[in-house]
């Protein structure tokens, strides 16, 4: 079988999925459902072969990214535990290759018995049969839970007949299910959604598991195909083809495992990364640089702004915060020390970029040093804050409490990223009264600049009557003020706006019309802005 | 005392010559530069028109001191022209015969032997030959008594004498002369009334002050001056007193308009000095009997013999200029349409014709000028479609013009938008470019995303003659600037990867498995971004010849976005180290604007105006350029896999281009009507 479309015309298909599940009597006749008095362990011959490709070819059209291949056979043995809950594991191998950019991850039998010896995955089903999750030990190594659920994921199959959507390692998309008396054939119909291949532009999927059940209900035979072409945006490629067989060797009496202690979750198409990785990837982006390195290229480079090799430095410094907090601390004592504004910027800059908790305390260390404070640019310093993506209550209290329109507009920008805090609330409101006394157009217009940034749906009713402002610089601000509240109340008013006797006002209402027709539809199609 | 004395004869002179001293109110404000007298001074007239032509556009200035927005034209009443026109040729005034005529008899002890002769031959010639016969005859009476007193004009008990035993009775066919001038008010009841209210032993007078009618109806009782010399004492009296109201008015106008505190204090002090000085005096004259309202004490033979022959003088020059103009002294206004045969009538058939002149003129002048209407909006219907179609050639749909450029590159997006107008209008008889005031309004706009919808810069100026808006958003946020400053920069650096909150959620980083080890792959990007701006937005007239008027927004402002691309990747597995560096060239951009709109008008002439206009922007940008690779370490080295490959490889994309850039001359004329 074989089909080959558009991808994002028609889904494709694919994938075998397959899994012995139990056949239960008396259930409808199309229906799968566990059989109560059935042997409760049974072994499988495993064979599994796959190949994968990740690559992102550039314009040129070459260059693989990434790639595997896995070999394995063994034995694998699957337990019932109740009608919605197995347990399974791996053993007796007789192949064991599994290979990363070419490196052998089991190259030896004492790797495979670390890995999984003794070690047992538990699988709980949701009604319809699919895999609602996967629970392990805590203790358990990496590449069993990896290997363990996606085999697993692989081994799924729904209790009724027809199509339900279904993930695997791969992504997800809907599968079709069929039965001719004891044997069930799924056929994938395609992917909506590819892991490995986030822009699709043209993607061939084949993907056929073929079940034998016996009368009692257990698979008897499972065997699998599966191949995935697939091309996106920028050139990037996905080239996928796998073999799944099992075949039945006999019920075995249960294990004793106790579940208790099975703890660590993880789902079906929901691949994992520990945080060592991440902390991994942390270090190469540091690519050596220490904390002393950074604190002394500020205190030399700081002063012209730039560093030789400028943005790489920028991107590996705030891996070094990221990567340690203490580090943050460092940087606000060299903004204490530094003597132009230069250099506070860029300290600054870094904090706000990492904004950890540890990077936002130091923001706040840095700032409210009377130094900084005396800089003449500290307009610009403490709106270093308005960055952060998540600010704490800490630097909410901070920065709500700071004086002038620089601040406020901080505050504003704060104040949008913790919708839930009463104590935003309780700053915004400072905000609107500050408004409402403001006197001259350029403190009108900031404080109007500033509820813009915090984007309340409450302030509507506050900023709407400065739209029939008499200057036009504050009725200007009024319109960018409504840029972040879509209701019918902030466009009429701008709309209103758009027939203003000033091209500027005129101009700017249109301006923020679009963006906020433009965040209406990202929003109703459930996207990020 | 003396100091005030002193204060005073410094000011009082001071504000007589500041009569016609040409300032730009005066200037602009014809009827109180005639009615100051200022037009008879050739050289004031002089200093007013080269006054006017320097300083039109700051006139402008100063009546829209802060453009609000509204569609504005030049309303600064500009009435040089009528001034010109008036008076080019030295406008002879009536009155100044009349002076030259006494200066000679009071000289001589007699009129001339020719003006003797003149009054004789317009009393027999049964005609109106001139129009100063016409206004001797219809003020016959009063140019007798002048003639009468013309020789002993120092002599006023004399002259009070000749117009007692000589009562003016009416023109030469006996007809009542106008209406005199009103007899000069009594300066006294002229002093401020909160002046007067402020002394007790005047309490009644205020009451009755305070009542106009009552004022009004008072009657002047011309005394008998049985001491002259006395009488003319209380008459200096009460010029001094006039003197010392109007230095007080100016110290009212000086606190009106100072700020600077020591100055003010002065000031009130003074005028406290002052009015110690105006009680005293205002007691004592009241005291006197100068503050009854049928009593009044400063009416000395001087004031009533400079009254008596100063009280015709307002109309008959009326009439005078009324003559001189429907009879074709200024063809050019009248369109050369008199008959002079009119002087051929009696002194009421010539009032009769002179009034049908006038209506005449009237109408003829009216015709004139529609018919100059019509041609010019022929003329400007035909310049408009010249520059319509000028327009069209240029690529210009209209005079308000936008260009509007957007690029994608990538996953990048620079727009650039620039907007700029130009707003005029010409206005008097005489169409200069001085009398033209345009309107520029600059709009720069642009603004930087990645990955589709991040917005990292958002930078909006506006900018016209008076006002400049800054609308700044760094990362989404509205940014704090000075925004009185035309000149600053603001650079903020950043370094973002697509952690679970940012809003980099797609194309940014991508975790899925290899076999069955998940991988991570991130995009984050670093980088400085800000604004570079040193604008300016100014009108430049060219000189006083104002032969050619910029309007212009110059200077740069450059967004710039200097950002680069890395990756990290991120590998579940515990045997080998794999990792992923390089870095992607996202976007490198920056924008330099210039703008110059300007009008000319070639040769001076009017009708050849042109609108100029030199703008452009050069566009820089280079984006996607550079590569991503993977390099690892795996396996137990020496026996090891250390390698790079190439994940991405751009060429990029790179523009150095200019966006747009036009230099055009389009004709105007059609367009005055402040399209």
């Amino acid at each position: 079988m074989k089909r080959t479309l558009r991808y994002g015309t028609l889904l494709l298909p694919l994938l075998v999925a397959a899994v012995l599940w139990p056949r239960g009597e008396g259930a409808a006749p199309e229906a799968l459902e566990p059989t109560v008095d059935a042997p409760v362990a049974q072994r499988y011959r495993l064979l599994w072969e796959a190949e994968q490709k990740v690559g992102t070819a550039g314009l040129e059209g070459r260059g693989v990214a990434l790639e595997g291949r896995a070999h394995l056979e063994a034995v694998l043995r699957l337990e019932r535990r109740g009608p919605d809950v197995l347990v399974a594991s791996l053993d007796d191998f007789d192949r064991h290759e599994i290979e990363i950019q070419g490196e052998p991850l089991l190259p030896d039998l004492r790797r495979v018995d670390e890995t999984f010896g003794g070690r047992h995955a538990v699988v709980h089903l949701a009604p319809n049969g699919l895999i609602r999750e996967i629970r392990f030990q805590p203790t358990a190594p990496a590449l069993f839970v990896h290997s363990m659920q996606s085999l697993l994921s692989e081994l799924q199959l729904a209790r009724r007949p027809g199509v339900i959507t279904e993930r695997n390692q791969h992504g997800s998309g809907p599968v079709h299910y069929t039965r001719e008396g004891a044997r069930l054939r799924k056929v994938r119909e395609g992917y909506d959604r590819l892991l490995a291949l986030t822009e699709p532009e043209e993607v061939e999927v084949e993907a056929v598991a073929d079940v034998t059940l016996d009368g009692a209900g257990w698979i008897e035979r499972w065997s699998a195909t599966e191949r995935i072409e697939g091309e996106g945006v920028g050139g990037s490629s996905l080239n996928i083809r796998s073999r799944l067989e099992l075949t039945r060797l006999g019920s075995v009496p249960p294990s004793t495992v106790a579940l208790a202690r099975f703890v660590e979750i993880r789902e079906p198409g929901r691949p994992h990364l520990s945080a060592a990785a991440h902390r991994r990837a942390l270090r190469d982006r540091v690519d050596g640089l220490t904390t002393a390195d950074l604190v002394a290229d500020l205190r030399k480079f700081g002063p012209g702004g730039t560093l030789p090799d400028h943005n790489r430095w920028l991107w590996r410094a705030v891996g070094l915060l990221l990567l340690d907090p203490s580090a943050s601390a460092e940087v606000a004592a060299a903004v204490h020390r530094a003597s132009d504004s230069q250099t506070r910027a860029l300290g600054l800059d870094l904090l706000a970029s990492a904004g950890t908790p540890a990077a936002q305390e130091a923001m706040r260390v840095a700032l409210e040093d009377e130094r900084v404070r005396s800089d003449e640019a500290y307009d610009q310093l403490i709106q270093r804050v308005g960055v952060l993506e998540e600010p704490d209550a800490e630097t909410l209290a901070f920065v709500a409490n700071e004086d002038g329109l620089a601040a406020a507009m901080a505050t504003g920008a704060v104040i949008d990223k913790r919708p839930d805090d009463p104590r935003a609330a309780t700053a915004n409101a400072s905000l609107v009264v500050a408004l409402e006394a403001a006197s001259g157009a350029h403190e009108t217009a900031a404080l109007l600049y500033a509820l813009g940034n915090a984007g309340r749906g409450e302030n509507v009713e506050a900023l709407a009557p400065f739209a029939e402002d008499p200057r036009v610089a504050v009725r200007a601000a009024a319109a960018v003020s409504l840029r972040k509240t879509p209701g019918e109340v902030a466009r009429r008013v701008l709309r209103d706006l758009t027939e203003d006797t000033s091209e500027i006002v005129r101009t700017t209402a249109a301006r923020v019309l679009r963006e906020l027709s433009a965040t209406s539809a990202r929003e109703a199609e459930g996207r990020p802005g | 005392m003396r100091l005030i004395i002193l204060l005073l004869s410094l000011l009082l002179p001071a504000a007589a010559a500041a009569q016609c001293e040409p300032s730009l109110e005066l200037c602009g404000d014809l009827d109180r530069f005639v009615d100051n007298g200022c037009a008879e001074q050739p050289e004031t007239v002089d200093r007013c028109r080269g006054l006017l032509e320097e300083n039109a556009f700051e006139q402008a200035a100063i009546a829209e001191p802060e453009w609000d927005g509204e569609e504005w034209l030049y309303t600064q009443p500009m009435r040089f022209d009528d001034l010109v026109v008036e008076f080019e040729g030295n406008a002879p005034i009536y009155a100044d015969e009349v002076a030259r005529v006494h200066a000679e008899a009071a000289a001589a002890g007699a009129l001339s032997a020719r003006v003797a002769e003149q009054r004789d031959e317009w009393a027999n010639n049964g005609t109106i030959a001139s129009c100063e016969e016409y206004v001797h005859e219809k003020y016959l009476d009063h140019a007798r008594f002048e003639d009468q007193v013309a020789h002993i004009a120092a002599d006023h008990m004399a002259i009070l004498e000749a117009a007692a035993e000589q009562p003016i009775l009416g023109d030469a066919l006996g007809a009542p002369l106008p209406e005199p001038s009103p007899f000069p008010p009594n300066p006294y009841l002229a002093a401020p009334i909160d002046l007067i209210a402020s002394i007790p032993e005047l309490a009644e007078l205020v009451e009755v002050l305070a009542d106009p009618d009552r004022l009004e109806e008072a009657p002047i009782e011309v005394p008998f001056f049985e001491d002259v010399e006395a009488a003319e004492v209380r008459r200096a009296d009460a010029v001094r007193f006039e003197g010392l109201l109007e230095a007080r008015a100016e110290l009212d106008a000086a606190l009106e308009a100072n700020e600077d505190d020591e100055q003010i204090e002065a000031h009130f002090a003074a005028r406290e000095a002052l009015d110690e000085v105006l009680a005293a005096e205002l007691v004592a004259a009241s005291e006197a009997g100068c503050l009854d309202l049928d009593a009044r004490c400063d009416l000395a033979p001087s004031l009533l013999a400079d009254h008596l022959l100063k009280r015709y003088d307002e109309a008959r020059e009326a009439d005078y200029r009324r003559c001189k103009k429907a009879t074709a002294i200024n063809l050019e206004i009248l369109g050369g349409a008199v008959d002079i045969a009119v002087f051929d009538d009696t002194l009421a058939e010539f009032e009769i014709s002179l009034a049908d002149q006038i209506q005449q003129a009237a109408a003829q002048a009216a015709q004139a000028a529609q018919a100059a209407a019509d041609k010019a909006a022929k003329e400007a219907a035909a310049a408009k479609a010249q520059a319509k179609a000028a327009m069209a050639a240029s690529g210009l749909s209209k005079l308000e013009e936008n260009f509007a450029k957007t690029w994608h590159a990538g996953n990048a997006k620079f727009n650039a938008h620039l907007e700029y107008k130009l707003h005029w209008r010409v206005f008097g008889f005489e169409q200069i470019l001085c009398n033209v005031n345009a309107k520029f309004e600059a709009l720069f706009n642009s603004y930087v995303t990645v990955f589709k919808k991040w917005e990292l810069l958002y930078a909006h100026f506006y900018l016209d003659l008076h006002d400049y808006i800054g609308d700044l958003r760094i990362l989404g946020n509205s940014v704090y600037h000075k925004k009185q400053k035309l000149v600053g920069a603001l650079k903020w650096n950043l370094a973002k990867g697509s952690t679970p909150t940012a809003k980099i959620k797609k194309g940014a980083k991508a975790t899925f498995t290899v076999v069955f080890i998940p991988v991570s792959v991130e995009v984050g990007l670093a980088g400085a971004m800000g604004v570079n701006y040193e604008l300016k937005a100014a009108v430049d007239k060219g000189g006083a010849a104002c032969a050619k008027v910029d309007a212009y927004v110059h200077g740069a402002a450059k967004p710039y976005a200097n950002l680069d691309g890395f990756a990290q990747l991120a590998i579940d597995i515990f045997i080998a180290k794999v990792g992923i560096g390089g870095k992607l060239q996202l976007l490198k951009v920056a924008l330099p604007l210039f703008a110059k709109v300007g009008l000319s008008a070639p040769q001076g002439d009017i009708r050849k105006l042109q609108l100029t206009v030199d703008a452009g922007m050069n566009f820089a940008l280079n984006a996607l350029k550079g590569s991503l690779y993977l390099f690892g370490e795996a396996g137990w080295c020496p026996a090891c896999f250390k390698g790079r490959t190439d994940i991405f490889k751009w060429k990029g994309v790179g523009y150095s281009t200019k966006v747009f850039g036009t230099s055009l001359s389009l004709p105007l004329l059609g367009l005055k009507a402040g399209s």
